[in-house]
């Protein structure tokens, strides 16, 4: 999405400009995104061209298991230029095992001398070369071994914005809230709002990926613009503006909107960054949907080619087009289907469609004129709601409170089928075998073997009706209170 | 000593008033069981000679002696006569003093009736007794269920209808002689009869009693009763709600183990399935459902999901045409869903039109205002019912805590817990 930077400027055209998608991130962010499109657009000119950019850039790092495999993938079709270079990576696995060598070397001899802030630069360097070699897991286990290590507000931030990003590169988001907090909770980060910005991108992230719209559309507004180029290894400004529109236009209501997102000057200045987002959503804002779906239409290709986005692309614009018929339809009291099938860019028929199922699944209050092609609001009438609400609750409360009374009276007498040889026969007929029935108070009576598992039972049975209210409740803890007795004396 | 005719002439001599108590101690006493066993024969004639009305507690013992040496599987039509001239003519004060006897004999009623083939014979009787033995409309009596399953028998639903209505709250072992299969019989037997009254809601309260009664064991009943529950729920709501928690444990466990064809048809047609597709899988279960003698229910839950269907239709849309309809309601062909709606229209269940000019269908608007004086009256009769109902609830409330033995225990169990204080817990606790 971040392309449109580029596509919107140089016209209509939507060819995917993967040179400046690239430069828009560094990083691991730069060659997972390339990988990421190439996979997507397998089989393409595109494809290709990805892969080449993505060998370029993993050449600059030290990750050569990455490098195998993209060179794999490219399989020979770039020409000489890109044939695996056998030798480089040689001399950088070489190169690594020595470096590894002397780190765990030093960090041993830090251990030993027992001073913290030297063992929490060993870890952290050995976390640093682990995540340049591609080993996110053992990265992860370092960083998290210099939290014990911390002595500072600021490690502590260091430290959980590392964590951070191996658990959103791999994917492994459970801890990742649980590390934004503690981030947050840091005074030192609190001071920096480029600290806290990256902290709201990561949670931002983690609430699309659990599909929390909503709660990602807040989180992406409290990024700030001074988040810059810093977090690129992670998530560029572009995708920051276009995550949090989507998902505001999706799931925010129109004050929230119009507050969070249009009026607010640090997510305008995101979003200046996306002209096709940002035209999505003044139109989608001034109820211009039909431009602000053909924008969204636009976007659509180069949406799943984001790694984070691609699965939320089709539930996110399902719930956009729904908020914008709903929208459309709130102010009219009739209102001619063919007319607002061409305003939505579809055929009266398929609308009618859409229009049922939002009527069936009560978002929309009206019905349809199949015959004339005319949606009539319908307004509910609240008086037969009503009465029909309190005619359905009086049924109930007669129905529960009879229940009630039926179960406290077969507790009451001790009437519980019981295994053989405790009471009523188990099967058809009325058996022979009548239960115990002395005159006698409940619970006194019946002193049958299953009477203990019995009476756990009636103290289980008497929990939910509390919900009927303090009164009964109360009748029935005496009542579960009184058998419960029988098996104690 | 001891013969049927002194044994008659003491029961003459004793039906006052006050002599009953002792009549009740020497008609129980094993002496004069033994004389009753020995001249077994001669028991029917003692009963025709003796005033039902004025003598209930001996005729009583001397059927109920009859009822225990004849054979019910062949069915003995004089015994039947007898029994079923004294159950309406008794008197009932006399009959609650026995009334395991006064059960038995009624269940003998019920079972000579089946053996003969005459369901409808014992029908008014075993009504009488009901009125009888119950000391008030709210208890319960064996005899409920054995009366429903004459009347279900003999197709009689209508004879039913006063007494399947009248809610029970009590059971009462001590005055009606209970047992916990009665009630459970009472739920499936009552609940089937209001399926054949179509009075599907209170057939569901019916059988849920059944499934939620307290049990230790699982009950061939109850799970009858899930599975009755589980179809007729699809028929009335559309939808099978859970059971309630109070459910044992058992018994939910039960449901999703043993109620496979049902809840697998209710899972279908919360997924929306069309009709056809319903039939289709219960024609595939169908020896399952046979087994359950539950076919006819299957197939109008499976009407009455399309009809569903329908009615959902007329939420959304104020005309449709009848192809629409069959496609969405997944209906056959348009001539079907004309069908379909016109009986629906018939029925009262949806409110529309059909214009055979186009092919069109109308859907109006509820005229349901709740404007009409049967509104008021309703409305008034539940506000009655539920004054009532909080009467009873209250009264049993203070029943139960003006019990001594209730009252002991508490006191009690607060010392105890005082103890447990002190020494630490040992028992577990049991918070409701």
């Amino acid at each position: 999405m971040e392309v449109e930077v580029q596509a919107g400027e140089a016209g209509e055209a939507p060819a995917f400009d993967l040179e400046a998608y690239a430069a828009n991130y560094s990083g691991h962010a730069k060659i997972n995104r390339l990988l990421f499109a190439a996979e997507k657009s397998a089989g393409t000119p595109l494809e290709l061209e990805a892969l080449k950019m993505a060998a370029d850039a993993l050449r600059r790092t030290e990750n050569t298991r990455r490098y195998v495999e993209v060179m794999e993938r490219i399989g020979g079709r770039a020409g000489d230029q890109y044939a695996p270079d056998q030798d480089w990576v040689d001399r950088v696995e070489r190169l690594a095992a020595q470096k590894q060598d002397k780190l765990e070397n030093e960090l041993t001899v830090y251990k030993s001398n027992l001073i913290k802030e030297s063992i929490r630069m060993g870890h952290n360097e050995l976390g640093d070369f682990f995540y340049s070699r591609g080993d996110l897991q053992a990265a992860f286990k370092h960083y998290m071994r210099t939290r014990d290590y911390c002595t500072t507000g600021r490690h502590i931030v260091h430290m959980c914005l590392q964590v951070v990003k191996c658990s959103i590169e791999l994917g492994n988001y459970i801890h990742l809230s649980n590390y934004v907090q503690k981030a947050e909770a840091t005074p030192e980060g609190q001071a920096d709002p480029v600290v806290m910005s990256k902290l709201a991108c990561a949670s931002g992230l983690y609430c699309l990926e659990q599909g929390r719209y909503k709660a990602a559309a807040l989180k992406f507004t409290e990024v700030s613009s001074e988040l810059g180029t810093s977090f690129s290894d992670v998530i560029a400004p572009q995708d920051v503006a276009a995550y949090g529109a989507l998902c505001g236009m999706a799931a925010l209501g129109r004050a929230e909107l119009s507050a969070r997102l249009l009026n607010s000057v640090a997510f305008r200045e995101l979003l200046e960054l996306v002209p096709e987002v940002r035209e999505a959503l003044a139109d989608f804002y001034a109820s211009n949907y039909t431009s602000c779906l053909r924008h969204l239409e636009r976007l659509r290709p180069q949406l799943g080619l984001d790694p984070h986005l691609h699965d939320h692309v089709q539930p996110l614009y399902q719930a956009v087009r729904n908020k914008a018929l709903t929208q459309y339809t709130a102010p009219f009291a009739a209102l001619d289907l063919n007319a607002m099938a061409a305003f939505f860019n579809t055929t009266a028929s398929g609308l009618e469609k859409e229009l049922a199922e939002l009527i069936s699944s009560q978002q929309i209050k009206a019905r349809i004129d199949s015959h004339a092609k005319v949606l009539y609001a319908r307004k509910p009438d609240q008086r037969s709601g009503t009465y029909q609400q309190a005619m359905r609750a009086g049924e109930e409360y007669l129905r529960n409170t009879r229940a009630l009374l039926v179960r406290a009276s077969l507790m009451q007498h001790d009437l519980i089928q019981k295994p053989a040889g405790g009471g009523g026969g188990g099967g058809g007929g009325g058996g022979p075998d009548r239960p115990d029935r002395g005159e006698g108070p409940p619970g006194r009576h019946g002193r049958h073997r299953g009477d203990r598992r019995g009476d756990r039972e009636r103290g289980g049975g008497a929990g939910p009706s509390e919900e009927r209210g303090g009164f009964m409740s109360g009748m029935w803890g005496k009542l579960g209170a009184a058998s419960r007795f029988g098996d104690r004396d | 000593m001891g013969t049927l005719e002194a044994l008659v002439a003491q029961i003459t001599a004793l039906s006052g008033e006050a002599d009953l108590g002792q009549l009740h101690g020497q008609l129980k006493s094993n002496a004069q069981d033994n004389v009753m066993r020995q001249s077994a024969g001669g028991l029917l004639t003692a009963v025709t000679s003796l005033d039902p009305a004025a003598h209930s507690l001996g005729c009583l013992h001397l059927l109920e002696a009859k009822a225990r040496t004849s054979n019910a599987q062949q069915g003995d039509r004089e015994f039947l006569e007898a029994a079923c001239r004294f159950l309406p003519a008794c008197t009932p004060h006399q009959v609650h003093m026995a009334p395991e006897k006064f059960a038995a004999v009624c269940r003998a009623v019920k079972a000579h009736c089946l053996a003969l083939g005459l369901p409808k014979r014992g029908v008014a009787p075993l009504r009488a007794a009901v009125a009888k033995l119950c000391p008030s409309p709210d208890h319960l009596s064996p005899i409920h269920a054995d009366f429903f399953q004459l009347c279900l028998l003999s197709k009689c639903y209508g004879a039913a209808a006063s007494v399947v209505e009248a809610d029970i709250f009590l059971v009462d072992p001590a005055r009606t002689a209970c047992t916990p299969t009665d009630v459970l019989l009472y739920c499936y037997y009552g609940g089937l009869i209001e399926i054949g009254r179509r009075r599907y809601a209170h057939a569901l309260e019916l059988l849920l009693t059944a499934i939620t009664a307290p049990t230790l064991v699982l009950n061939a009943i109850t799970l009858a009763c899930l599975k009755k529950f589980t179809l007729v729920s699809l028929l009335h709501a559309g939808a099978v709600p859970p059971l309630p928690k109070h459910t044992a444990p058992l018994v939910t466990r039960a449901a999703k183990n043993e109620c496979g064809a049902a809840a697998e048809l209710a899972r279908l047609c919360s997924q929306g399935k069309s009709a056809a597709e319903l039939a289709a899988f219960a024609q595939g279960k169908q020896a399952e459902f046979q087994q359950d003698g539950s076919v006819g229910l299957v197939k109008l839950a499976i009407e009455g999901h399309a009809k569903r269907q329908v009615q959902k239709l007329t939420q959304t849309y104020l005309t449709l045409s009848l192809a629409d309809i069959a496609q969405q309601a997944g209906l056959g062909s348009p001539q079907e869903a004309e069908l379909a709606v016109l009986r629906m229209i018939d029925a009262g269940e949806v409110h529309a039109r059909i214009s055979e000019r186009d092919g069109m269908v109308h859907f109006l608007e509820e005229d349901e205002a709740y404007h009409s004086e049967a509104t008021t009256e309703a409305l008034d009769r539940l506000i009655g019912r539920s004054v009532e109902l909080a009467a009873k609830l209250a009264a049993f409330d203070m029943a139960v805590s003006s019990d001594r033995a209730y009252m002991t225990k508490t006191e009690l169990r607060s010392q105890r817990k005082a103890d447990i204080d002190q020494s630490g817990p040992s028992t577990e606790p049991l918070g409701p």
